[in-house]
């Protein structure tokens, strides 16, 4: 559980600082503002949370064969 | 339950309503920008909430029915991760009011209230622990756990309602205003977002609730 909730609050946190970033972006009037992109930035999060997603989908599934195999004993 | 088509669904929802949450064009509102796109996460988690507490409140009537030691671990269970996703539901809002209201804690109605209700759930759980004999903890949870799923009306969705607060909603305006949102996004959130959010809720829930019978079960 406590693996889980970490999962969430790190994805919480992700976004977050994904919030920051477009807002800042944003609020400079430009899609392009040297280093921060918008768009670029949109990417950058998809893939963190699809990465994250897959690890926390790769521990459920790994917890639930442990406890099939509890259930089995 | 132990099917695991239905997971690797609510995987593949997710992963769409993150590719979809933040790659589709959304409109632009001067005071929103680009935390609109928290439409396809913080609303979803409250609906996942209610929808796990309503499943822990039906379990809790059934143990005061048939006294059914099941339900109440059921109860317990479903109401502990509804739990998990209010708290998260509660900190996107507080990163959404943020970047739109000036500040992550403003003292509104509506994050009192949902602090306020949250807090008398996870008051459940310490009730839960404070009682060793089990049919007494069943029943004593149960009636506090109405209780709770009870308060959360009051708490969430009438007082902040009735009062003026910077949260949509208040005061007789839509809790979701139609012209700031496109349908695709209403496609985005009810279609793809909720499902699997849902899905993730049981999916944890019913994890926790094997691992529990297991424990009962060495315990005897």
């Amino acid at each position: 559980m406590r693996k889980i909730l970490s999962s969430f609050f790190t994805i919480i946190f992700l976004f977050n600082t994904y919030t920051l970033c477009a807002q800042q972006a944003f609020n400079k009037k430009e899609q392009v503002t040297g280093e921060i992109y918008v768009g670029r930035i949109h990417y950058i999060v998809i893939g963190i949370f699809l990465v994250a997603l897959f690890l926390l989908s790769l521990y459920l599934f790994k917890i639930e064969r442990r406890i099939t195999a509890l259930e089995n004993k | 339950m132990r099917k695991k088509w239905w997971k690797i669904l609510c995987i593949l929802l997710l992963a769409a309503t993150f590719v979809l949450g933040f790659g589709i064009s959304v409109p632009y509102k001067t005071t929103l920008q680009e935390t609109i796109r928290n439409y396809f996460f913080h609303p979803a988690l409250w609906v996942v909430m209610m929808v796990l507490f309503t499943t822990s409140f039906v379990n809790s009537i059934m143990v005061l029915r048939k006294r059914s030691i099941i339900a109440d671990l059921r109860a317990a269970e479903f109401g502990r991760t509804g739990l998990v996703f209010g708290v998260m539901g509660l900190l996107t809002g507080m990163v959404w009011a943020k970047y739109t209201w000036g500040a992550f804690w403003s003292g509104d109605p509506k994050q009192t209230g949902t602090l306020v209700g949250l807090l008398i759930y996870a008051a459940y759980f310490v009730l839960r622990n404070s009682i060793s004999d089990d049919e007494k903890r069943a029943r004593v949870a149960a009636v506090y756990n109405i209780f709770a799923f009870t308060m959360l009306f009051p708490t969430l969705f009438i007082i902040p309602r009735m009062v003026e607060s910077l949260h949509p909603g208040s005061q007789g305006n839509p809790l979701i205003n139609p012209s700031d949102i496109e349908p695709k996004m209403f496609i985005v959130l009810w279609c793809i977002a909720l499902p699997g959010y849902i899905m993730m809720g049981i999916w944890v829930t019913s994890l926790r609730l094997r691992l529990r019978r297991i424990e009962e079960k060495n315990a005897l």
